[in-house]
């Protein structure tokens, strides 16, 4: 019971999604956003699960160790218009 | 004159090949087509087989509906957002996930035109979450759960409401399935006051609701929210969401069956100690 590497590249898309139980990973260009939670359990399951959170985890660090970072993004571009139903 | 035009396109339906209508018509009569004429598939997801109605009539221009396995959606070009995703939720197709792992991705509709539909990269550095109006967690299978990460059902959600108060109230419903054994759920976004706020080409709801309706107790009630952080979800009646969002959300209805108010459950945000979602966490 190996879970194969699922394809996730951190910060290079909008796409990818990984749910380990119920922790689900979505990749961002200007973060990787984790919600929901996990029980790792110490079972071979468990193991497997951790084994991948750790791989993912592992390259979303090696992924902004490699990157020129400021010290803070900038806000979000957010626009105001006027309401078309209004 | 909308009433009319409804009319005069049904008649028209009535005359064209479905297919050439859209092209044949163009403009507003095809917008207004299209708001009404749900693909084949979907009436199992809707009350009595009926898709709701738009009643505002700023609302139909360039809709079109789109049919997944287990929900329905009508899709707004001007908004480039569902403006309602309907699910009928049943007892046995709520299961727990038992993969180690999935794998998903959002992406575009593509059987949405590009002038149309959202991208991802109107949603990208915007700040917001990619909310899922039929939530991911609802999916009874890979295919379906495929379906649902489609921006054709995503509006641009505060990331603080769609991780806890929203993805309480997707738990509970999902509760409350599997206690009546079905549900028919309409979730879609509400577009309110003088100005919208706007990501890339998207616009950001004002609001959110879930409209929820027992055929057991042939009861209903919505949960209404503002698009913030901090908001609190009113439950309010069906006939009370339906003025507010310009839709009739259940045309199978009479008006006085829409009174029955079902009773939804209290909601406390997942940071607030009760776990409301048991499956999917957010969506």
């Amino acid at each position: 019971m190996t879970a194969k590497k699922p394809a996730f590249t951190p910060f290079e898309n909008e796409a990818d999604v990984v749910e380990i139980g119920r922790l689900a990973f979505e990749n961002r260009l200007d973060r990787i956003t984790i919600s929901g939670d996990l029980d790792l359990t110490a079972d071979r399951r468990g193991l497997e699960q951790a084994r991948l959170l750790h791989a993912l985890l592992g390259e979303v660090v090696a992924s902004l160790e490699a990157k020129e970072l400021p010290e803070q993004l900038p806000a979000p571009a957010v626009k105001t218009v006027a309401n078309p139903f209004g | 004159m909308f009433q009319k035009l409804i009319v005069r396109a049904v008649l028209a339906v009535g005359l064209l090949a479905t297919a050439s209508a859209h092209a044949q018509l163009g403009g507003k009569l095809g917008a207004a087509l299209s708001g009404i004429l749900p693909e084949p598939s979907c009436p199992t997801h809707y009350v009595g087989g009926r898709a709701p109605q738009i009643v505002n009539p700023k609302l139909a221009p360039a809709t079109r509906a789109l049919c997944f396995n287990v929900f329905g959606v009508m899709h707004s070009g001007l908004t480039r957002t569902p403006l309602w995703s309907a699910e009928h939720l049943r007892a046995d197709n709520i299961e727990a996930a038992q993969d180690l792992s999935r794998e998903n991705s959002f992406h575009a509709e593509p059987r949405l035109p590009a002038a149309q539909r959202a991208e991802l990269a109107d949603y990208a550095r915007s700040g917001f979450d990619r909310g899922h109006m039929a939530p991911n967690g609802d999916m009874p299978d890979r295919s379906s759960q495929r379906d649902s990460f489609s921006l054709a059902n995503i509006v641009p959600q505060d990331g603080e409401n769609n991780r806890n108060t929203w993805a309480a109230i997707e738990g509970e419903v999902r509760k409350m399935a599997k206690r009546e054994g079905d549900l028919y759920v309409i979730t879609g976004p509400a577009f309110l006051g003088a100005n919208l706020r706007q990501v890339g080409k998207v616009l950001v709801p004002s609001h959110l609701y879930k409209l929820v309706y027992s055929p057991r107790q042939k009861a209903g009630a919505a949960w209404f929210i503002e698009n913030s952080a901090d908001a609190k979800p009113n439950v309010i009646p069906i006939n009370e969401l339906e003025r507010i969002v310009g839709i009739n959300l259940l045309p199978a209805l009479a008006e006085r069956d829409k009174e029955r108010m079902l009773r939804l459950p209290a909601i406390r945000d997942n940071n607030g100690g009760k776990r409301g979602s048991k499956r999917g966490g957010r969506d």
